[in-house]
């Protein structure tokens, strides 16, 4: 596998961390929607399990069976980093809830869509 | 003239004239300067100190978040498997298995057991990395190495290297070959028989492609570990946000929070570690091309030596804080 797709497990590791965290600032914000929170927190347990499996491969992870997720990322690349930018961007605000409250469509369109090929 | 005075004096002599022998000797076998190579001897010996301490933070968090999410999800990343004991197995010659087979058990293996395999390549692959540094320092120090100790370091340097690739499951490029490779025994060769420079610092460059690869393959090594270290990281940092929003009593509270600080100061301390020893895996072959530059110009100004050094001396720090975090637990 070249150095190319190498990337591709790091970017995944580095969304999942981001979404974990913005499950953490969507959980802690007062009206947070419960089944929006659960869809979310069952998109990031399911990457999660999916990165661990990754990792174990190490680098040489993108067999047959994770091929379509490989795509994904690829094709969600920019929205990716997008959204890695976002939540960078959030922790930084101090008062931050209207803007994590109104974001969680988003995250959780794209934690699905990955998801969705774990 | 008292006794004392008599004996210090006899001993002084004694010194100096060791000394003079010592000094004519060496200058007489090599003018090589010793400084760059003790450097790049100590920078590699500190990298392989702090390995060992990050990795088994992971190891630890990993361990339980395979154990929670085990008990939460009984088909969650692999069955138990018993151990085999199977003394008659090594005997034979073992078949080697396609890479998608490799692949596919590793991807079956919990991933803290993986961890453990990355940490034996990693401290392997320091080892080799050590015993070139140490082979290096010896051949431009003034004591004279045999022919046959040349082979047996090369050798020991070489088998701990192949270990370490195979341990790690990351393929080298094509045409990588051994970490010291013939080229560089053969110009090593010359260099004991001719004490020419130009011949140790041609062995250095010969090896340079390889020195390379196998830094790659280090740095590839410890990203994998911090990115292990940040997914069991977040994952046991959820369950204490849980446990914190279900929590009633002030004891409970004071636990949860107990324990976050000391994760995070634990976990901070390994991503400083393991950010550094990536850094120096960045700066291994620069440095050994400056080791080149040094035998070609005495005033060469050896950046990415000195850069590796002053890194080698901030991971022992960085060592000593996460050692004294993890005997606070």
């Amino acid at each position: 596998m070249g150095t190319n797709q190498d990337q591709y497990l790091e970017r995944l590791c580095r969304f999942n961390a981001k979404l974990s965290i913005y499950l953490n600032m969507y959980m802690d914000a007062p009206d947070c929607d419960e089944a929006r929170l659960d869809k979310l927190n069952k998109a990031y347990r399911k990457i999660s399990k999916k990165v661990k499996a990754l990792l174990a491969a190490g680098y040489n992870c993108w067999t047959e069976d994770s091929k379509l997720l490989l795509k994904k990322l690829q094709d969600d690349n920019e929205e990716i980093k997008g959204f890695i930018k976002e939540i960078d961007h959030l922790k930084e605000i101090a008062d931050n809830i209207a803007q994590v409250l109104g974001f969680v469509d988003k995250a959780l369109a794209l934690a699905a869509g990955i998801a969705s090929k774990c | 003239m008292s006794w004392k005075k008599q004996t210090v004096r006899k001993s002084t002599a004694a010194f100096a004239a060791l000394l003079a022998v010592a000094l004519a000797g060496g200058a007489g076998c090599s003018s090589i300067d010793q400084e760059p190579f003790d450097k790049f001897s100590t920078a590699v010996s500190n990298t392989q100190a702090g390995t060992e301490n990050c990795i088994n933070l992971t190891y630890v968090l990993a361990k339980e978040d395979f154990v929670k999410g085990f008990i939460s999800d009984p088909d969650s990343e692999s069955p138990f498997h018993s151990l085999q004991f199977d003394f008659d197995k090594s005997q034979e010659p073992e078949a080697e298995a396609a890479e998608e087979e490799i692949q596919a058990e590793a991807a079956r293996k919990p991933l803290f057991v993986s961890i453990i395999h990355a940490r034996t390549a990693l401290q392997k692959l320091n080892a080799a990395f050590g015993a070139y540094a140490v082979l290096l320092k010896t051949l431009a120090g003034t004591k004279s190495l045999s022919p046959d100790e040349l082979k047996a370091l090369s050798a020991n340097a070489n088998s701990v290297a192949t270990a370490a690739a195979k341990l790690s499951k990351q393929s080298l490029p094509d045409g990588t070959g051994d970490f010291i490779g013939a080229a560089f025994a053969q110009s090593a060769d010359l260099y004991l028989k001719h004490r020419t420079k130009a011949y140790l610092m041609e062995a250095i460059r010969e090896n340079q492609k390889a020195v390379e690869e196998y830094a790659i393959l280090g740095a590839k090594l410890v990203t994998l570990q911090r990115e292990t270290l940040i997914d069991s990281y977040n994952g046991k940092f959820q369950l204490l946000h849980s446990r914190w929003k279900v929590s009633k009593t002030e004891e409970e509270k004071v636990k949860i929070l107990e324990e976050t600080i000391s994760l995070n100061s634990k976990t901070t301390a390994a991503m400083e570690l393991l950010n550094a020893l990536a850094q120096a895996y960045q700066l291994l072959p620069q440095a050994n091309s400056d080791l080149a530059k040094s035998l070609e110009d005495d005033d060469a100004a050896l950046p990415w030596l000195n850069q590796l050094a002053s890194l080698s001396k901030e991971l022992e720090i960085l060592h000593a804080n996460l050692s004294s975090l993890t005997r606070l637990q």
